[in-house]
């Protein structure tokens, strides 16, 4: 996709350490209503937030989305595994990453099982669309320059 | 019921600081089967008033609780409890009733939309100072002739089924308790108290970050008898119901009061058992 590509990542697996190349993080997660999820979700992302940049819609969709800090790895699966700790769920994950990325998240191993749905982000248009892709549609969308990790 | 100058300072300090500042997530004077911090601490004060009535005589309770809990893991949380009474109307010294307490949300099923929650609460409660629970005794005279018995139960173990459903505006649930006080140290032990309640939570605004909401609830009591030396006083026990309301304020997401009023809507206690009447609380609850 264009300048501004579209990474979609597939968080659980394999601790991509992604970098700062990243963005923006994309987080729609379950259980997260009212003002406590707030804290709670804040508090476990901890020093991976550029703290000025987090929110969240706790409205039906129950959105988180931030900035991550600069000087701390963005260990995707650590950042699942502290929301899931604090008593949450995240269902999709999306990451918007430098077009120029060379984030390597292609080859990293991923079992369906231990990740959220995917979810993309528009990166152009600001619009996340809910839509879980297929198998055939991540290698359609990673011949055209998004890519994803293979879901098995 | 503000006679104490102590509730009035307590009452006073709350109600000055709800003007200034708030938190979220389900009544702060109710438990809920959320776990409200993650490897962080919530601090909750709140003072409360009660009147009772037994045979002749008025009672009102008045004094603070301070909590202190650590949210472990998003699901398991561990606090200090502390409560100072004061009887007025009892020539009583004002006591001061540490506890430890375990909540444990064992079972969540999670939506975006909306949660359900249930969690397990332990709470082992240490009584100290002079004693706060009593009931009337015909053929008993205390001091000044009275004839009521204080009782100061060495421990009271006491736990807690809690369930909670949260959507996007509401939040409300239903719990069942049992409390089991021990015997004192003249071998006499207070009744047993099962107790069911429900409460809801309706946030009606909402502001980029505040929220203010009504707070309404309901709650079964069953006392049991009293007993000394496995016989059993036959006046005391009984059941009563009680249901409040109140508000609740939080303009940030780290801080909350809120105000409630309580009163006895149904009892059935036997001559010897207190029986509550009005209760008035005032609470503050900090995220940190």
């Amino acid at each position: 996709m264009k300048n501004t590509a579209l990474f979609l990542a597939l968080m659980i697996s394999s601790g991509a350490t992604a970098s700062a190349e990243v963005t923006k993080v994309y987080l729609q997660l379950e259980g997260c209503l009212r003002a406590t999820c707030s804290r709670k979700v804040w508090q476990a992302l901890g020093r991976t937030v550029q703290s000025s940049s987090f929110k969240v819609d706790d409205a039906a969709e129950g959105t988180a989305e931030f900035i991550p800090a600069k000087n701390a790895p963005l260990n995707l699966r650590a950042l699942n595994k502290s929301i899931h700790d604090a008593g949450y769920r995240v269902k999709r994950v999306a990451i918007e990453v430098d077009g120029n990325s060379t984030l390597a998240v292609a080859n990293q191993k991923c079992s369906q099982e231990a990740i959220p749905q995917l979810w993309l982000k528009e990166a152009q248009t600001q619009k996340l669309y809910e839509w879980t892709p297929s198998v055939e549609d991540l290698k359609r969308k990673t011949s055209e320059d998004v890519q994803v990790c293979v879901v098995h | 019921m503000f006679r104490s100058a102590l509730f009035i300072r307590i009452a006073g300090f709350l109600l000055v600081a709800g003007l200034c500042q708030s938190a979220h997530a389900g009544s702060i004077l109710t438990s809920n089967a959320g776990v409200e911090v993650y490897k962080s601490w919530v601090v909750l004060t709140q003072g409360y008033s009660s009147g009772e009535q037994v045979g002749g005589a008025h009672i009102t309770r008045e004094g603070e609780t301070a909590s202190i809990a650590y949210g472990l893991t998003g699901n398991l949380l561990i606090g200090m409890d502390a409560v100072v009474t004061r009887m007025v109307g009892a020539s009583k010294s004002p006591s001061v009733e540490p506890d430890l307490r375990v909540k444990w949300n064992f079972w969540s099923k999670l939506s975006p939309a909306h949660y359900h929650r249930l969690a397990l609460q332990a709470r082992l409660g240490v009584p100290l100072g002079g004693p706060t629970n009593y009931f009337l005794d015909q053929g008993y005279v205390g001091p000044g002739g009275s004839h009521l018995r204080f009782v100061k139960p060495t421990v009271v173990p006491t736990v807690d089924l809690i369930y909670s459903r949260a959507t996007y505006r509401w939040v409300y649930g239903a719990a069942a308790g049992y409390s089991a006080p021990t015997a004192d140290r003249n071998g006499l032990r207070l009744g047993d108290v099962k107790k069911a309640s429900v409460d809801a939570e309706y946030a009606f605004w909402r502001g980029e970050r505040s929220e203010v909401s009504f707070v309404v609830g309901g709650m079964v009591r069953q006392f049991g008898r009293a007993q000394l030396g496995g016989a059993s006083f036959s006046n005391t026990g009984g059941s009563d119901a009680v249901v409040s309301g109140g508000i609740q304020y939080a303009p940030v997401p780290t801080l909350t009061f809120e105000a409630s009023y309580s009163t006895d809507v149904w009892s059935v206690m036997r001559p010897g058992q207190p029986r509550m009447g009005n209760e008035i609380l005032f609470g503050m609850r900090i995220l940190r």
